[in-house]
């Protein structure tokens, strides 16, 4: 079976659910509309992914960290793939988004400049050719033009404590509802097109996001990568193949899980000569079973500065009901009951002492394998 | 001095030189100079370094950091982390010309790298036979000012060859017992007068000098018979490594670095064979030592045989002496202070605005008999080079206990020692006090970092093209 891999740069979860194409999919799929991504921006988030393991174990956990990927220690799904004989091809936005390993083509694309529906159409037309020769393709896609608009028109404009941006979420929201739409379109464009060349039936579609995008919410994020609230912090996932089925899982899971349960769906075992990853399949949540993913998440605060930290310095623990941040840049601590309080608004730390040192415990077994640090 | 000028500053280092052959009532060098310098500055009687070893202990002192945060393995070699800041780069900010000489030996740490003008010696220079000399040229010609002049003397090391080599290459004091009661203090009596001459080369008013040393030695306990098993051993341990070394070495070094077999040299591969060798013919030694001699000699045999990388205070007790510009004279300081203190202290005596590194603190207000909390010191038995790591000790070290045990694993080689009544640390009382371990477990425990306390490995670092490299990207991006 194909592996056909759509990556949604910056897709927020609250569109999503109303796009026109997206809705269409999502009918016909299992969707996971609470993913937790293991950082909110792209590079350790897609690192996470395909490793199925969190950034402080995999290497990635900072924008900086690329090189540090511990390539020996996790396989990566390309590489997986590639070993069973698969030809694996990436079109990525920047060579720094994903481990470099196990692709037959990694191919960095002109965000600016590139007309992704097409390239991506003309992909997929040349790997039909190779499915064709009855050789299975891995085909990751990566569509980066929601990030090109934000870079363009925020990231380039505006300051992460700017009183102007903040001042205009309405025009924020639907500065943003624009590139969403156009994100719709394309998605709608990619699946008719693997309808029309017959790649539905023996291609597992798989689309994520990979971090949600802030539209002013909070004052300090003008975008992503700052805090770990869950406009940035959910991310979304769905898995098409007429054998799944047709779901909408409402509990969540991390974006680790999602390689083991690829490679579950394409029969294909875990190499035990690499380290034990941290996600685990969602095949039992698939198939009927209800159970809770407890989340571990970083983000790196630049605060004042120019750039983003070279290490991580918000982490966050989140449940179905909670989420528990911890500050390390300035020593604080907040505590949300996501049920009641979905936009993170009252910090309950100081009126939760028990929800909040289970939640400090889960973190520092998370972060120390058990060990207890303080 | 004109107020607004910046002192310089001397830091000489004697590897291997040991706080009790430096100062104290154990001594038996004659060494009327460095007698006079103790009185004509501050001395910390009881500095504590934080590996038995140059290259970690350096790179700590340096950086304020303890071994395991700045040390990268780098393959088979520990360097210094040049991604971290340390004191070196802070003073040439502050306008600071860097010099440094130290012994070819202690190159791969990354040295050269961190200074403006770095230059290494031979192995077989030591003061007496050429280097004083050089120093004191040095010293008189080159340095633009403000200067930082490291400087790293390794004489002492002259006793880890064979005698037949010391006696042929050492100060004729060595065989002479009037200048100490084994050769370790003879090579101090006769580093004296060189160091009056490197000492007599600069300005004293206008000049931080700070004297102290990276680690201990066993060595400077041995006398008589202890010296002659340890020339047995030294004996014993020799290896010819034989053309075929020769050989492998030069076809690695000319083989490009990727294409290393399993990531391993050729050199490296037969260096590992040969410490083999050299491990399987020396550890039965280890049975051989006689049993009823007290605990302390027993540890000093032990260690001529086969260097456990333990944390006693004959590896971590070093000599602190400062003076000269702004320091005051005849003073002797009891408490306990840290090897990663000495740079932040260097700083406040130079008036010098920096932001502290790491975790040093400075002993400036100790200096002024003001108040000053102790700090617990750690410990580890570091190596100079992977190879060496057989021994994984971590610890803490208080003026009352010292406490160490396994880097990864709380209850193993567990150790206590009084160090008011016990001071050659003979008899470990863990289980007879398991309230003081709990204690100063939970201060060892906090000092960890994310990677527990396990040194970095170089892959794991970027160089600094390969950030500029995703610098750009990331601009490219709109991240920065």
């Amino acid at each position: 079976m194909n592996l056909i891999f759509i990556m949604m740069d910056g897709a927020r979860l609250d569109r999503i659910v109303n796009g026109k194409n997206y809705s269409n999919l999502i009918k016909n799929s299992t969707f996971f509309p609470k993913t937790i991504t293991y950082a909110p921006y792209t590079i350790a988030a897609l690192h996470a992914v395909f490793s199925g393991t969190y950034g402080h174990n995999n290497g990635v956990n900072s924008y900086w960290s690329t090189p540090k990927f511990k390539k020996n220690e996790y396989k990566t799904l390309s590489l997986y793939l590639q070993e069973k004989g698969y030809h694996t091809y990436a079109d990525v936005i920047n060579d720094l988004v994903l481990p470099n390993i196990g692709f037959d083509s990694f191919v960095v694309h002109d965000e600016l400049n590139d007309d992704l529906t097409e390239r991506h159409k003309l992909l997929l037309e040349n790997m039909k050719t190779k499915s064709d020769q009855n050789k299975d393709f891995f085909l990751y896609l990566h569509y980066s033009n929601i990030h090109t608009g934000i870079m363009e028109q925020v990231l380039k404009k505006y300051d992460n404590f700017s009183d102007e941006y903040f001042s205009k979420k309405n025009e924020n929201a639907k500065f943003y509802d624009t590139l969403f739409e156009n994100a719709d379109e394309y998605l709608g464009e990619i699946i008719s097109h693997c309808k029309k060349l017959n790649l539905i039936e023996n291609s597992l579609i798989v689309v994520i996001s990979d971090h949600g995008i802030s539209i002013g919410e909070k004052l300090g994020e003008r975008a992503y990568g700052v805090y770990c609230y869950d406009y940035t912090l959910i991310s979304t996932a769905l898995f098409h193949h007429p054998s799944i089925p047709k779901k909408i899982t409402e509990n969540q899971i991390r974006s680790i899980d999602l390689l083991p349960t690829i490679l579950e769906i394409l029969s294909i075992s875990m190499d035990s000569n690499y380290k034990p990853i941290d996600g685990q399949s969602l095949m039992p949540i698939i198939n009927g079973s209800s159970e809770e993913r407890i989340a571990f998440s970083q983000s790196g605060n630049p605060l004042k500065n120019k750039q983003p930290p070279k290490e991580p310095n918000v982490f966050s623990i989140r449940t179905d009901k909670w989420k528990f941040i911890s500050n390390i840049h300035n020593n604080t601590e907040e505590l949300y009951d996501l049920e009641v309080d979905p936009t993170e608004e009252n910090n309950l730390i100081n009126f939760n002492p028990d929800i909040s040192s289970k939640l400090r415990q889960e973190m520092n077994n998370t972060l120390h394998d058990g060990k207890q640090l303080s | 001095m004109n107020k607004d000028l910046k002192p310089n500053v001397l830091f000489l280092v004697l590897d291997g030189l040991r706080s009790d052959k430096f100062h104290g009532v154990n001594k038996t060098s004659i060494t009327p100079y460095l007698d006079n310098l103790v009185k004509n500055g501050t001395y910390f009687e009881q500095c504590v370094s934080s590996a038995p070893c140059t290259v970690p202990s350096v790179a700590s002192t340096i950086t304020s950091l303890y071994p395991f945060e700045c040390v990268v393995q780098d393959e088979n070699v520990f360097t210094i982390n040049q991604k971290l800041e340390n004191y070196i780069s802070i003073l040439k900010n502050s306008g600071y010309t860097t010099y440094a000489t130290f012994q070819e030996v202690i190159y791969f740490l990354g040295l050269d790298k961190i200074y403006d003008h770095a230059e290494t010696y031979p192995v077989s220079s030591k003061l007496w036979n050429g280097l004083g000399e050089q120093i004191i040229k040095k010293l008189n010609n080159e340095m633009k000012e403000p200067w930082f002049y490291y400087l790293h003397l390794y004489d002492l090391h002259l006793l880890s060859y064979p005698k037949e080599y010391r006696l042929k290459n050492g100060p004729e004091e060595i065989t002479d017992e009037k200048y100490g009661i084994n050769q370790y203090e003879r090579i101090i009596s006769a580093m004296d007068p060189w160091l009056k001459k490197i000492l007599d080369s600069i300005d004293l008013q206008n000049t931080i000098v700070i004297i102290t040393s990276d680690h201990g030695t066993e060595v400077a306990s041995y006398t008589g018979d202890l010296e002659d098993f340890n020339d047995k051993n030294i004996e014993s341990r020799l290896h010819n490594p034989g053309k075929f070394f020769k050989i492998a070495q030069k076809i690695s070094n000319s083989i490009p670095k990727n294409m290393f077999l399993g990531k391993k040299t050729f050199a490296q591969l037969y260096t590992n064979r040969t410490q083999s060798k050299i491990k399987k013919k020396m550890l039965p030694k280890l049975d051989e030592i006689d049993k009823s001699v007290r605990p302390y000699e027993n540890r000093l045999m032990r260690a001529s045989v086969w260097g456990d990388a333990f944390v006693y205070d004959e590896r971590f007790r070093i000599p602190l002496l400062i003076f000269g510009y702004n320091v005051p004279t005849k003073k002797i300081i009891e408490q306990q202070v840290r090897s990663i203190d000495i740079f932040p202290t260097i700083f406040e005596i130079a008036k010098l605005d920096h932001t502290p590194l790491g975790h040093g603190k400075s002993l400036f207000p100790l200096i002024q008999n003001k108040p000053y909390k102790e700090m617990p010191a750690f410990l580890e038995g570091a190596a100079n080079a992977p190879k060496f790591v057989n021994k994984n000790i971590i610890g803490i070290r208080t003026s009352e206990f010292k406490y160490f045990r396994d880097k990864y694993d709380s209850t193993v080689k567990v150790h206590l020692y009084d160090l008011k009544n016990d001071p050659l640390e003979e008899k470990n009382i863990a289980e007879n006090d398991p309230l003081t371990v709990k204690k100063m477990e939970e201060i060892l425990i906090k000092l960890q970092n994310d990677n527990g306390f396990d040194y970095e490995k170089s892959e794991q670092i970027l160089d600094i093209d390969e950030e500029k490299k995703i610098e750009e990207e990331l601009r490219k991006l709109g991240y920065i």
